[in-house]
């Protein structure tokens, strides 16, 4: 009795020493396997006392199920009672199901069961990220970078949570196990339901290997959007009855079925809010100032490049016409104004920024602020200073964030692998967010700054952090942001770092 | 509505809290008639009087307080910022009609609309096990 318990306390030693990212083909299941050769048969005996009316046997033979099936059991009992800590240590024997990435597998269930509280304890949640940036070097894999973001979800940064979680698919796949992308497929796949981006919803769960809920979210995304190769009412309930939390999805698979019953008729766009063409004015400086109020009441989600346009054309009437710059310097002498230049100077002032504002958060495409699309040039002064100004914003917070990592690599500032991997993660969508807005010009201006600051942190990461599937998810991106701008030096670089693999 | 972003908020303030718009007067109002309607609407508001807690303005109606109208006042005193003003405040405040209100508590939007089917899930991270119901 007592061997065998030794041999489970090294086992367990051994598991949690040696957990480092050893990939699916060096299994390190050292306590796994102890638990099976040693305890399960003595529950198995347990059992049969317990049958036969030994009732006392009965916490023993729990502890030993729980041990045996620690995932199953922190999913089906520890995750939705929320207890944090214990969800914690039972994963942190689950080395079956995490292999590869086995602390943060941990930590996702923590965090997971901290999410399921009703009001999420603050001290448990710095708890868990102590857990994520442990004071010895360890190895962040996928499953590190899930529990990061359901950590930052369970803090109310949804955005956040986002942000990073959509980066778990980007890990080698000796470095993130299985489970933690299904985890961060399904997590993915309710935040964008939530959201009704139902497009998004279906491209998650193409397949049964993103996971059951992102599966079933996918099929019910492709019935409500009326896509011709949606699954039907078989397919539907099918993949309801395969998925888990079936109670809870009921609501939105009915609501799927109704779609193809036709309850729903027609999925009409969503209703545009009235033309603020419709806004008559006496003059022109009523013209600009009623489109200006009226784009700015409307709701956001409703602005579209041509309001912006034809705004931007109504204040060219003031802002470029000499008889209205007469009429209020003549106003200002009759006031006793300093100067009616710089009151136009800050009336221009104030539009362009009201304007860049809204581009920036409607995020219109540059492109469509083009009278006819992209092919001609545009004819506004304004929405001419207003492209300039929203891709100089753009361009300083991508070359400020990345002149900020160059100084920290420079001055050989680590930061905990979450932390670098969230630097990362800002870096990369305000790139991306601008290349959205400005197109194939402003990727090729940033990309020739981010590309030496990136490369240098994915290095770093690499050879002297043990980071090595950090910096090989960089190294991956940077390839393809190569190949896209055809960079034949940088594509070369990257293939070459790529191949050195995790 | 969706909630406005901090930028399109204080680009909307400049037109709601213009000063005209605050003391209820046009931009070619004289410096007279601005201390005049300033005093009167201070009076009011001592009062509590119910027509002068509100104005119109073409981004809505919005709440009138005392600090605002002698804010307005001291603003229209001085010309520089009295012209900066002139040209926000050339617009009729009702021009585009009292439906764009946001502004005001209690002015919520009751209209509905029938149901669509990409509708939003607000209840998904309850519904799927990410969050406690």
């Amino acid at each position: 009795m007592y061997g065998a318990i030794a041999s489970i306390v090294a086992s367990a030693l051994i598991s949690l020493l040696g957990s480092r990212n050893k990939g699916p083909e060096k299994p390190n299941v050292p306590f796994t396997a102890a638990v099976w050769s040693v305890l399960v048969p003595i529950g198995l005996i347990l059992l049969v006392g317990v049958l036969t009316g030994q009732i006392y046997l009965l916490p023993p033979l729990l502890i030993i199920v729980a041990l045996a099936f620690p995932w199953t059991t922190t999913r089906l009992v520890l995750i939705p009672l929320g207890f944090p800590r214990v969800a914690y240590w039972l994963t942190r024997t689950a080395e079956v199901t995490f292999d590869g990435d086995l602390p943060g597998g941990a930590a996702v269930a923590g965090a997971w069961a901290l999410l399921r509280q009703r009001e999420p304890d603050e001290a448990t949640a710095g708890w868990l990220e102590d857990r994520l940036r442990p004071e010895k070097v360890q190895t962040l894999g996928g499953a590190g970078i899930l529990a990061t973001g359901l950590l930052l979800a369970a803090r109310g940064d949804r955005e956040g949570a986002r942000a990073v979680i959509r980066t778990v698919v980007e890990i080698d796949a000796r470095a993130c196990p299985a489970a933690a992308q299904r985890l961060a497929s399904g997590w993915l796949a309710a935040d964008a339901a939530a959201r009704g981006a139902w497009s998004e919803v279906a491209a998650i769960g193409v397949g049964l290997g993103s996971g059951r809920q992102a599966w079933l979210l996918s099929a019910v995304a492709q019935s409500l959007l009326g896509e011709p190769l949606a699954p039907g009412r078989l397919g539907l309930w099918l993949r309801w009855a395969v998925a888990p939390n079936r109670r809870g999805t009921r609501t939105i698979v009915r609501r799927a079925l109704d779609v193809l019953d036709g309850v729903y008729l027609e999925i009409d766009p969503p209703e545009t809010a009235p033309p603020i063409a419709a806004v008559v004015a006496a003059d022109d400086w009523s013209n600009a100032l009623a489109r200006h109020a009226a784009v700015l009441t409307k709701p956001i989600e409703a602005v579209e490049g041509a309001d912006l346009l034809a705004l931007g054309r109504a204040w060219d009437a003031i802002l470029e016409d000499r008889a209205a710059q007469r009429i209020l310097a003549e106003r200002a002498v009759l006031l006793g104004a300093d100067s009616s230049a710089r009151t136009l100077a800050r009336l221009r002032e104030a539009v362009e920024e009201d304007l860049t504002a809204l581009v920036l958060a409607r995020e219109i495409g540059l492109d469509t602020l083009h009278e006819g699309g992209a092919s001609t040039t545009a004819s506004s002064p304004t929405i001419d200073r207003v492209r300039r100004r929203v891709r100089d914003h753009l361009l300083v917070s991508v070359e400020s964030a990345s002149d900020a990592l160059r100084r920290r690599i420079d001055d050989k500032r680590e930061l905990p692998a979450v932390d670098e991997w969230r630097e990362w993660t800002t870096l990369r969508l305000a790139y991306e967010h601008g290349v959205r807005l400005v197109g194939q010009d402003f990727r090729r201006l940033a990309f020739y700054k981010v590309h030496s600051d990136i490369t240098s942190l994915a290095v770093w990461l690499f050879n002297d952090r043990t980071q090595r599937p950090l910096g090989n998810a960089m190294f991956k991106w940077l390839l393809d942001e190569a190949t896209i701008l055809d960079d034949a030096r940088a594509i070369a670089l990257q293939t070459k770092n790529v191949a050195c693999g995790i | 509505m969706s909630e406005a972003s901090p930028t399109e908020t204080s680009a909307i303030e400049r037109i709601r809290d213009n000063p005209f718009y605050v003391l209820g007067l046009r931009p070619d109002a004289t410096r007279q008639a601005i201390e005049r309607q300033g005093t009167k609407l201070l009076g009011m508001l001592e009062l509590k009087l119910k027509s002068a807690a509100a104005y119109p303005t073409p981004v809505g109606r919005a709440e009138r307080t005392p600090e605002k109208v002698r804010w307005a006042m001291a603003e229209l005193r001085e010309p520089s910022r009295r012209l900066d003003h002139e040209i926000w405040a050339r617009l009729d405040p009702e021009a585009l009609g009292a439906a764009k209100a946001p502004a005001l508590a209690g002015d919520e939007d009751l209209s509905c609309t029938p149901p669509r089917a990409d509708d939003p899930w607000p209840d998904a991270f309850t519904a799927l096990g990410w969050r406690a119901s």
